[in-house]
């Protein structure tokens, strides 16, 4: 029988006070979060140049605007391509080096530590270094091509080649995000299954294919999803490395979301830019929506 | 231990406070940093407070230092008026300005490119100068022409200290190792682009040397715009800036295929020379390029090598060049103050005195604005100056509704035709049609 005081219960009281510790979050949340997404939802409904005061009511003119502007459809189709090309590729190449991290018996740390380095160095920095990297004329790339007598590449200058060179970029510096979250999937799958695989004489790929891979599922979905959700937003490095940050040549490497930034803050198209802003938040909530759908299966042995 | 801490907190606060105390005014210049740097709040002043005003202009070496000098020197001149300078990077100008404005900060002077001031007058941010301060009459007999393209509605919003416009600078040490004359310079586009392939050097299939690199985000852009249609027989722009012209006539095409020509056909340029025209232009791996009177500064401090300028040559039907100023005017959060307005007032007319415009055009190589300071022999006769002066008559301002977008949709045009092998004449109608959309919208919103 309950211990009933005038008051609230035991338990009752415990949870008010979590509510209330839950009140700061919340409070943070919504004002520095929830309130300017609704703010910029209704700025996409006027006109606003950021200089005037006036905000002359608009509907949903700039989202028809937006649908027939084929920059927005171009950098909404490069957007795409960057996470149809990064996501995949450090998904298996981070699996690839959280294997044979895991399997390495010594210096494991060190390994460790200098495959997260790029990870955690300024992005900026690094597209600098690419870009220099990427140059036509006196960059090592081209300089090692030149060496191997291959053709030179034009990189970054290139409509054709500009997209998938940032795409490097990205995917050598996210690597190491992949691989300390897939090593920690790794080590979190009980070494018993594989002993008991081994006696009932199992090879190296099944034990891969049927324990390892179904075992790695969550951390598959959750990097998936935090890969797409980031892919989608790609900025810093499409702004750094191409010529001026406009995502040339020829809008071949712009980015959505260097597109909203541009229409925004070197047009002054607030409006037109706060569209842009809604249709990526919807993009990214369908794509995550579908991603949990599909990829999500518990498995237990 | 207790007391060991006390004592050293105490000496802490006692340190701060001195050092708040003590404090010299703040420094009048803020150079910007490698990020932009937010504009220092007005400081509070001591009692007979001196009227504070704020003046922002864009990052450039030795703008900012002059000016610097030269608030130091109003300020002697006006002890009871101080101004708090600030720069930011060019690239970040525009956007520090406009989110200035939402947060109800900003500057009293401002310098602005001219091509944006339709933008800043539309949206109410700068105040027109007060008449009796600057007669429309005296500013159009009193400055050169094309300071008209900033008046609005019969106002003038803004006045500059300095012009410029565009020529030729020449590398003299390539010109003499290609066999040409550096004292007979091109006088046509066409012996130009002559005199460009003889200083192309080629190494097997790379070029390392580009005769005249051609870059449309710097000048090259106003290079077709304003004077290669006009040097063709065309006009860019119907006269009340409503019509894009440069492919309404045959006159605009050839002009641009003079420039595609450079790329495609004469092989003077490439775009993977250099990061662009200027930086080419310094490691001498251009020999040629197209740069305003603003570049003399640091072409004197940076090349190491003989370098000259010839005026802008002509075309086969007629010369013109293309002119532009940078143009101080003064934000509607002054005129709201009756003080500020006065004290930004006084600030405007200094800047814009024949006194700063002598001192500006030796320090900076921009033009001056006031024709009687023009006819100075000093700058008649400098063999640096007298091009850009030759052509000072036949400068035309271009109309900008938004300078990046235009500028763009030159640069996307070109860049289709050299890197993607589209076809010039539909590549020039595109840019037309882009830009066309750009004023029709603009002209919409005016009504």
């Amino acid at each position: 029988m309950a211990l009933r005081s005038r008051g609230l219960t035991l338990g009752q009281r415990r949870a008010m006070w979590a509510y209330i510790f839950l009140l700061v979050p919340l409070t943070f949340f919504i004002t520095i979060r929830f309130a300017p997404t609704l703010f910029a939802m209704s700025v996409s409904l006027f006109r606003w140049d950021i200089l005037s005061p006036n905000k002359p009511w608009l509907g949903l003119k700039n989202y028809e605007a937006l649908f027939a502007d084929p920059v927005f459809w171009k950098s909404l189709s490069n957007t795409l391509m960057y996470v149809a090309l990064s996501v995949p590729a450090q998904l298996v190449i981070g699996l690839f080096f959280a294997l044979l991290l895991q399997a390495a018996a010594h210096w494991r740390g060190f390994f460790r530590a200098l495959y997260f380095v790029p990870f955690v160095t300024s992005t900026v920095a690094i597209s600098w270094v690419w870009r220099w990297i990427y140059q036509p004329a006196f960059g090592p790339l081209n300089k090692l091509l030149a060496l191997l007598g291959l053709p030179e590449q034009r990189f970054l200058a290139s409509p054709d080649q500009a997209l998938a060179s940032i795409v490097v970029t990205l995917v050598w510096q996210g690597l190491g995000f992949y691989v300390i979250i897939f090593l920690a999937g790794l080590e979190a799958i009980p070494a018993d299954f594989y002993e008991a695989a081994k006696i009932d004489g199992a090879r190296t790929w099944d034990l891969f294919r049927h324990i390892t891979l179904p075992l790695l599922n969550p951390t598959i979905v959750f990097l998936t999803v935090i890969g797409t959700i980031n892919g989608i937003q790609v900025f810093t490095q499409v702004l750094n490395m191409s010529f001026q940050g406009m995502g040339g040549p020829l809008d071949s490497t712009k980015s959505l979301v260097l597109f909203i930034y541009q229409e925004g803050f070197k047009s002054f198209k607030m409006g037109y830019a706060a569209a842009g802003t809604v249709i990526l938040f919807a993009l990214i909530l369908v794509i995550t929506i579908i991603q949990l759908r599909v990829t999500t299966r518990r498995v237990e042995y | 231990m207790k007391r060991v801490l006390f004592v050293w907190v105490a000496a802490l606060v006692l340190v701060a406070l001195m050092s708040a105390c003590a404090a010299p005014t703040p420094e009048p210049t803020k150079p910007a940093a490698p990020a932009p740097t937010q504009p220092p709040a007005a400081a509070p002043t001591t009692a007979a407070a001196p009227v504070e005003i704020e003046y922002w202009q864009y990052f450039y070496e030795s703008k900012a230092k002059l000016v610097d000098e030269l608030i130091v020197e109003f300020q002697k001149q006006n002890p009871n008026i101080k101004v708090i300078h600030t720069t930011f990077p060019y690239e970040q100008y525009n956007e520090k300005v406009a989110a200035s404005v939402p947060a109800g900060r900003g500057p009293d002077v401002i310098n602005l490119y001219y091509g944006w001031l339709p933008k800043y007058i539309d949206s109410g941010y700068l105040a027109p100068l007060p008449e009796k301060d600057f007669p429309v009459a005296a500013i159009e007999k009193d400055f050169v022409p094309m300071v008209q393209i900033a008046k609005v509605d019969g106002k003038y919003y803004a006045l500059p200290t300095a012009v410029r416009n565009l020529a030729i600078f020449y590398n003299k040490d390539l010109w003499t190792k290609a066999g040409l004359d550096p004292a007979k310079p091109p006088k046509t586009f066409d012996e130009l682009a002559e005199a460009a392939k003889k200083l192309t050097k080629v190494e097997g299939s790379k070029m390392t040397v580009a005769g005249w690199r051609v870059d449309l985000s710097n000048q090259d852009h106003n290079l077709y715009r304003e004077i290669l249609v006009r040097a063709y027989g065309g006009v860019p722009q119907s006269e009340d800036h409503k019509k894009i012209l440069w492919n309404a006539t045959p006159a605009g095409y050839e002009a641009w295929q003079f420039l595609v020509d450079l790329t495609v056909k004469h092989k003077v340029s490439d775009p993977t020379i250099g990061q662009d025209g200027p930086t080419a232009w310094l490691a001498q791996q251009a020999a040629v390029m197209v740069s305003g009177s603003f570049y003399l500064g640091t072409a004197k401090s940076k090349a190491t090598f003989n370098w000259g300028v010839f005026p802008m040559p002509a075309g086969p039907k007629a010369q013109a060049n293309f002119g532009s100023f940078w143009t101080h005017g003064i934000t509607t959060k002054a005129a709201k103050d009756p003080a500020k307005l006065a004290a930004s007032v006084k600030f405007l007319q200094f800047l814009t005195s024949a006194e700063v415009m002598k001192k500006w055009t030796p320090a900076i190589g921009e033009l001056p604005a006031r024709v009687e300071v023009l006819k100075d022999p000093t700058f008649a006769n400098d063999p640096l100056l007298a091009p850009f002066l030759q052509t000072l008559p036949v400068s035309y301002a271009s109309y900008f509704v938004d300078e990046t977008a235009d500028r763009k949709a030159l640069m996307d045009a070109y860049d289709a035709v050299i890197l993607k092998n589209a076809d010039p004449k539909k590549s020039l109608d595109e840019a037309v049609q882009k830009v066309q959309k750009l004023f029709d919208d603009y002209w919409a919103t005016k009504k």
